[in-house]
């Protein structure tokens, strides 16, 4: 009885195409959609390109010693500037076709800077031009008052002081970009929750023409239930499997060595997010459709919450009420794959593995409890 | 059809309340084995509420019920074993198949494999589904729908089928095959609770008929009796002309006689009892030298008896 009920819930999840596209073809699109967005970024690691810029000098030695220093930055194995150097006309023409993010004229008496647009190209543009004349004229005053330390003065200038050291946690190559897949994984697994509501709805006589007729058969309410909490387990994690594969082999997501601990963690969200539907479909009596656009709505709301859409509100909550995303479920899914991306070390991934299934236990407990009546007051 | 002696079903003072609103007042009946037993009363009679406790999905705040001997509540599977259901509403999986959607229901009932297949071939066959049966539900006209919703409830060979006014929304066609159906399974054995706001499907079908409104039991017995039970026993309508009050004073002296009417140039008259009254209209008609157009005589409906004793239609 429990293998029947088990083949034909498996079927109605698979055959339900608003389903199938939430947790098969939506993770699908969105990682090739990031993909596509960062590009270069990711596949490379380049996270900065030169800045193209366009250099116009009237031959004075004042512009021939910021040529210098332009030549040094747009000269090293990653440099900051692309210099063009140039006259003034093609000059204009380079920024007017936006070859250009600034032209900077180095002439005897200063060096400007002009820009068509306000952004951080032209930012660092900026700041370059003042730094060099803010070196110029300290150095220009040093030789004039104090000649013979100049070259103190010029060292002293070169050298980069670094207050912070820098630590990896993470001792194996970190993926910066990794993380938005993570999140993408944890939203999916979080998305098993309508399927555990379409179970309940579908098993009770007071929700559903279907739940009536389910429920006035002989087969117990509880294998029926978990005849379906088992097929929608097993049907996400195989899709679950099947966009990992997507991810790894044809975008060539770098999921490091974690993989296994990938699939572990997206297990256990789905078992999570299965019982969370399972809980909700058992509270009160709404329709399906009713039950469904709560359960988006809490989803979104715990995502939102949990930092999947916006990553400064996990940091908001955690520093004015740290308890609200301890008990989200969507954050611990999160934080699941948020460890796998930062550490090492596994601890804090398993300790998220138990909390999600502790709550799976305290959910389906939950819907028990709702459930266990077998007659309805009203139908 | 089967022997009538054994009750498979039996009610005895039920009561359902929704907070005031009493749904079922003292209800009270028994069904026996092989009839086809017709629950007949407007919508919010408490038709359906009757069948959902019978079922034991709602709870009710007085009474017993017993199915095939045995005190029903929601734990009694073995009972359960031998209901069958068809709702009002269709109750199918859009995600699976017509023959899958048929295995599914009949599964929950049979274990078996090889018998499961055989009932549902036969399910198939029954319903005429057989060219459909890799259809899923949402290419199906809504009269092949309500035959899989039939399919899915008859197909482990219950000996009590429930059926919640299944040719709702039922083209007359389909109507037709569904009623033919119920009464083949009525042949088959089996002992059929029907339910129906549509007086003309309950006279053609049932057996016996329970007439129900607001709760509560109107008269209940075979349709012949019900219509006993009235004073109307035929009403004749002629379209005449000219008709004056001593011509009507006639009319009522005529035997079995007791109401007459002309309005509208249409003479009414209502007998109760007697035989070859049609014959005595017209020789009277005749004899005055009336001329007339169409007549045509009426035998009472359920409906008149509805009308009667509540004093309203039952599509009221």
């Amino acid at each position: 009885m429990f293998l029947h009920n088990l083949k034909y819930a498996c079927l109605q999840i698979i055959r339900d195409k608003t389903e199938i596209f939430w947790i098969l073809a939506f993770p699908i699109i969105l990682s090739t959609l990031f993909k596509a967005a960062f590009g270069n970024l990711y596949t490379s690691g380049e996270l900065f390109s030169s800045i193209p810029v366009a250099i116009v000098t009237d031959s004075s030695a004042e512009s021939e010693t910021f040529l210098e220093v332009a030549d040094s930055l747009s000269s090293s194995d990653d440099p900051l500037l692309k210099v063009t150097k140039t006259e003034n006309n093609d000059a204009q023409k380079l920024l007017d076709n936006a070859d250009v993010d600034g032209i900077i004229y180095a002439t005897k008496d200063d060096v400007t800077l002009t820009v068509k647009e306000n952004d951080i190209n032209q930012s660092i543009l900026k700041s370059v031009t003042d730094s060099y004349l803010v070196n110029k004229k300290v150095i220009e005053d040093i030789a004039a008052s104090d000649p013979q330390n100049i070259q103190k003065v010029v060292d002293s200038m070169s050298e980069e002081i670094t207050y912070n050291n820098e630590i990896n946690l993470s001792h194996g190559e970190r993926d910066f970009f990794v993380q938005y897949f993570y999140n993408l994984i944890a939203m999916v697994c979080v998305f098993a929750c309508s399927s555990g509501v379409v179970i309940v709805v579908r098993n009770q006589g007071n929700l559903s023409a279907i739940g009536a007729r389910v429920s006035a058969s002989p087969t117990g309410k509880f294998i029926k239930l978990f005849a379906g909490f088992v097929a929608s387990v097993i049907i996400n994690t195989v899709i679950m499997m099947i966009v990992l594969a997507y991810m790894i082999l044809a975008l060539k997501i770098n999921f490091g060595d974690n993989i296994p601990a990938v699939l572990l963690g997206a297990f256990a969200g789905i078992v999570m997010g299965t019982s969370m539907g399972i809980f909700i479909g058992s509270i009160g009596n709404m329709k399906e459709n009713v039950k469904n656009a709560i359960t988006t709505a809490l989803i979104l709301f715990c995502c939102v919450l949990s930092g999947l859409m916006a990553d400064n509100i996990p940091r908001m909550i955690q520093k004015n009420c740290p308890i609200v995303n301890r008990l989200n479920p969507v954050a611990i899914v999160s934080d699941c794959f948020y460890t796998l991306s930062v550490y090492d070390t596994y601890e804090r991934f398993y300790m998220n593995i138990a909390k999600l299934l502790i709550l799976s236990v305290v959910f389906m407990a939950g819907s028990f409890m709702f459930l266990r009546r077998k007659k309805y007051a009203s139908i | 059809m089967a022997d009538n002696n054994k009750t498979v079903v039996k009610v005895e003072n039920l009561v359902k309340r929704y907070k005031d609103l009493i749904a079922v007042d003292h209800l009270s009946f028994s069904i026996n084995e092989g009839e086809i037993f017709g629950l007949l009363g407007p919508n919010g009679s408490g038709k359906t509420t009757t069948i959902n406790c019978i079922l034991s999905l709602l709870t009710f705040n007085k009474g017993n019920i017993e199915i095939f001997g045995k005190p029903m509540n929601a734990d009694s599977y073995d009972i359960k074993k031998n209901i069958g259901i068809i709702m009002q509403n269709v109750a199918v999986y859009n995600e699976l198949t017509v023959r899958e959607n048929i295995d599914y229901f009949c599964g929950l009932y049979i274990k078996d494999k090889k018998e499961r297949k055989k009932l549902v071939d036969e399910a198939i066959r029954f319903t005429g589904l057989e060219d459909f049966e890799k259809f899923y539900p949402k290419k199906l006209s809504g009269g092949l729908l309500r035959r899989l919703n039939i399919a899915c409830g008859i197909a482990h060979k219950p000996k009590l089928i429930i059926l919640d006014e299944p040719t709702v929304a039922v083209d007359p066609q389909s109507r037709n095959k569904i009623l033919e159906g119920i009464e083949e399974l009525n042949r088959q054995g089996a002992t059929i609770i029907y339910t129906s706001h549509y007086m003309e499907e309950v006279e053609q079908l049932c057996t016996r008929i329970m007439i129900m409104d607001k709760g509560k039991v109107i008269a209940t017995g075979t349709k012949e009796e019900l219509k006993k039970m009235i004073k109307n026993t035929e009403t004749i309508t002629v379209e005449i002309l000219d008709f004056d009050k001593s011509n009507i004073a006639d009319i009522r002296q005529l035997p079995h006689v007791y109401e007459v009417k002309y309005d509208g140039q249409k003479l009414i008259v209502y007998f109760s009892g007697g035989k070859h009254n049609l014959i005595r209209v017209m020789d009277y008609l005749q004899k005055n030298d009336f001329s007339f157009g169409r007549v045509y005589t009426e035998l009472p409906t359920l409906n008149d008896v509805f009308l009667e004793i509540t004093g309203k239609k039952l599509r009221d």
